[in-house]
């Protein structure tokens, strides 16, 4: 079931009907948001549901086993155990056709001819996002962090609340758990921003994401041999937008529909291509999966506090499992290998930078003129080089995107081959298209609380003008968008 | 907190008067915002289905066939053409209409805008500073 659909709103006006009139039965409220979490995601293929039950019953039965132990050996053990459960059944479904793929190619390299057990596996949506949720919760159990849950309705809540279930944000157990111990509330702050960010998720989506796909990125990435440098340009360009207004719409819509049923989620993105380095793009970008990444992957592999060769291997492993997270393709592991090779890249050069710039401040210049000159220089320098920063981190940015995009890695080289030959016309870059491009992206550069800023001034508000509000925007949405409604990009993670 | 509670009149459940000011509130701010929410999503409800009924119908007949069904479609059906009739889904083909203007807008076109935008700044020498005739 797809947020923007009727069938999405027929769906959340029954859930939240019947939800708030339980609010005073936490129990029943609660069964009946786990129900219609497993219809939710068995509107896709009913059989995906008893692997979301089979998973939440391991991540149950684990935590309460790590909860009563108190010998540091075993709880680590069955830590391990339940972790190596939960990634099995993500490798299964997700690794297994690329490994067995990638072990036929060398045996065929080798000249060797073997007949291997490919299987028509499926992969079940959203089964990246709610297997590390489960790890989530193993993780700080063993860390004390929550107390493992008595609950199993608790546990398969947090595991299958639909709003987040198939593409994030990627909520804490620390985080989630408690709020289903408190008696459910909503306030109007919460309600008016919930508003504001269902119809600018739907705005990004069905109007931005959409058009950039179907009239532009999806043409120039099927061939990109077809296209000249400029359209190829523009294409890369559009991708950065469409995946961006993609994923984050999921997640603006993921948060309100929360929020209307009285949850609070973290914030997943925040204006991402401002950003003048690579690490506070990853501050910016995919906020709960890089948080998670660093506080379950980096952190315990030794993060920064190791010598300097093991703090930038564990960056470079970190994202490089980053990427192969997003999905079982050479594009991806390059993906994540680029990220992480540049990071460690920066930070020495950063290093260096602060050093150099260290030993210059040192020269004593005081108070004065020449000291408030001197200090005006630093400012504009420092603005140069912010703005210089934007645009360099965007286009490294851009570049991975196409690695992340094309369908091979071979596309992924012809991609790059092809926007340096600039012999053909630009036939994409028609003012409607380069407008979005440009004003999606001047977009970024809008103050971080916006959203807050706008539900601000709707809180006040009289219900009609909620109605309102609501209902012209998303008439006006429905009547900019192109037809019909695509899937999430990263419902395929 | 007593001057909410009046435990004469028996208007509360057997334990509620022993609950927080702080909780009080929040039941009925929770109470207040909940209804405020479903009386909007209404009212949005019935803006889509006046403004555009042709969504319904589109959704409908994608409706598996049977005897409810089918009257949901003609009901449907019936309420897109007195929508039409009415003048109602004006509004969302005046909206399509205009973004598709703005979609297979050329550079052509946003020059020629930007130069008619240079010559509505400035006023026909006959306007000037005096009255035209």
């Amino acid at each position: 079931m797809l947020f923007p659909t009727l069938d999405f709103a027929l769906f959340f006006v029954i859930v939240f009907l019947v939800a708030w009139e339980l609010r005073r039965d936490m129990d029943a409220r609660k069964l009946v948001l786990v129900l219609a979490s497993y219809f939710f995601y068995g509107y896709w293929d009913m059989r995906f549901t008893l692997l979301l039950a089979g998973s939440s019953l391991l991540n149950y039965a684990a935590g309460r086993a790590i909860g009563g132990l108190n010998d540091g050996v075993t709880r680590k053990w069955v830590l391990g155990v339940a972790v190596v459960l939960n990634l099995g059944v993500l490798a299964f479904f997700k690794y297994y056709g690329f490994f067995l793929g990638s072990l036929a190619d060398i045996l065929t390299g080798l000249g060797i001819e073997r007949d291997l057990p490919f299987l028509e596996v499926i992969l079940p949506v959203g089964i990246s996002f709610f297997t590390f949720q489960g790890i989530s919760y193993l993780v700080d159990v063993y860390r004390r962090h929550v107390e493992a849950s008595r609950s199993v309705l608790d546990i398969f809540l947090y595991i299958s609340f639909f709003p987040q279930l198939v593409a994030g944000p990627i909520v804490r157990a620390a985080h989630f758990l408690p709020q289903l111990e408190r008696t459910p509330h909503v306030n109007r702050r919460m309600a008016s921003l919930a508003v504001v960010l269902i119809l600018v998720g739907l705005f990004k989506k069905m109007v931005i994401a959409n058009y950039l796909a179907t009239e532009l990125v999806d043409h120039v990435f099927f061939d990109p041999t077809a296209f000249g440098g400029g359209d190829l340009l523009l294409g890369v360009y559009g991708y950065a937008v469409q995946i961006y207004c993609d994923f984050s719409a999921y997640s603006d819509i993921a948060i309100g529909v929360a929020a209307l049923l009285g949850y609070r989620f973290p914030r997943n993105f925040d204006h991402p291509y401002r950003a003048s380095s690579l690490q506070e793009f990853w501050r910016r970008w995919h906020i709960s999966l890089s948080t998670w990444l660093r506080d379950y992957l980096y952190i315990p592999l030794g993060g920064s506090r190791g010598s300097t060769f093991q703090t930038y291997r564990n960056l470079f492993l970190t994202m490089f499992l980053g990427g192969i997270w997003h999905g079982a393709a050479w594009t991806f592991v390059f993906w994540g290998a680029f990220h992480g090779a540049m990071l460690g890249i920066e930070r020495a050069l950063t290093r260096r930078w602060e050093a150099f710039a260290g030993n210059g401040n040192g020269n004593g210049y005081g108070g004065g003129v020449l000291g408030a000159l001197m200090g005006v220089g630093r400012m504009i320098q420092g603005s140069i080089g912010t703005l210089l920063g934007i645009v360099l981190t965007f286009h490294l940015v851009c570049f991975a995107w196409i690695f992340f995009r094309a369908p091979t890695f071979s596309g992924a080289w012809s991609y790059l081959g092809g926007l340096f030959d600039w012999s053909q016309p630009a036939q994409f870059a028609s003012p409607f298209i380069v407008g979005l491009i440009g004003l999606s992206l001047a977009a970024q550069f809008l103050p971080s609380g916006w959203a807050i800023g706008a539900g601000r001034l709707l809180r006040r508000a009289p219900w009609p003008t909620w109605g309102l509000l609501l209902g012209f925007g998303i008439l006006a949405i429905e009547a900019m968008a192109p037809e019909g409604t695509a899937p999430f990009i990263y419902f395929q993670f | 907190m007593m001057e909410h509670i009046d435990p004469e009149a028996d208007a509360y459940e057997p334990g509620f008067e022993m609950k927080p000011k702080a909780t009080l509130n929040a039941e009925l701010e929770t109470t207040g915002t909940f209804k405020r929410m479903f009386y909007a999503m209404l009212l949005a409800a019935f803006i889509l289905a006046l403004f555009h009924s042709a969504a319904l119908v589109t959704y409908v007949r994608g409706l598996p066939i049977g005897p409810v069904e089918d009257t949901i479609i003609a009901v449907s059906e019936a309420w897109h053409e007195q929508m039409q009739r009415n003048g109602m889904t004006g509004l969302f083909a005046t909206m399509d209409e205009q973004m598709k203007t703005l979609h297979d807008a050329t550079w052509e076109d946003v020059e020629a805008l930007r130069s008619g935008a240079r010559h509505v700044g400035e006023p026909p020498a006959d306007l000037r500073g005096g009255v035209a005739e």
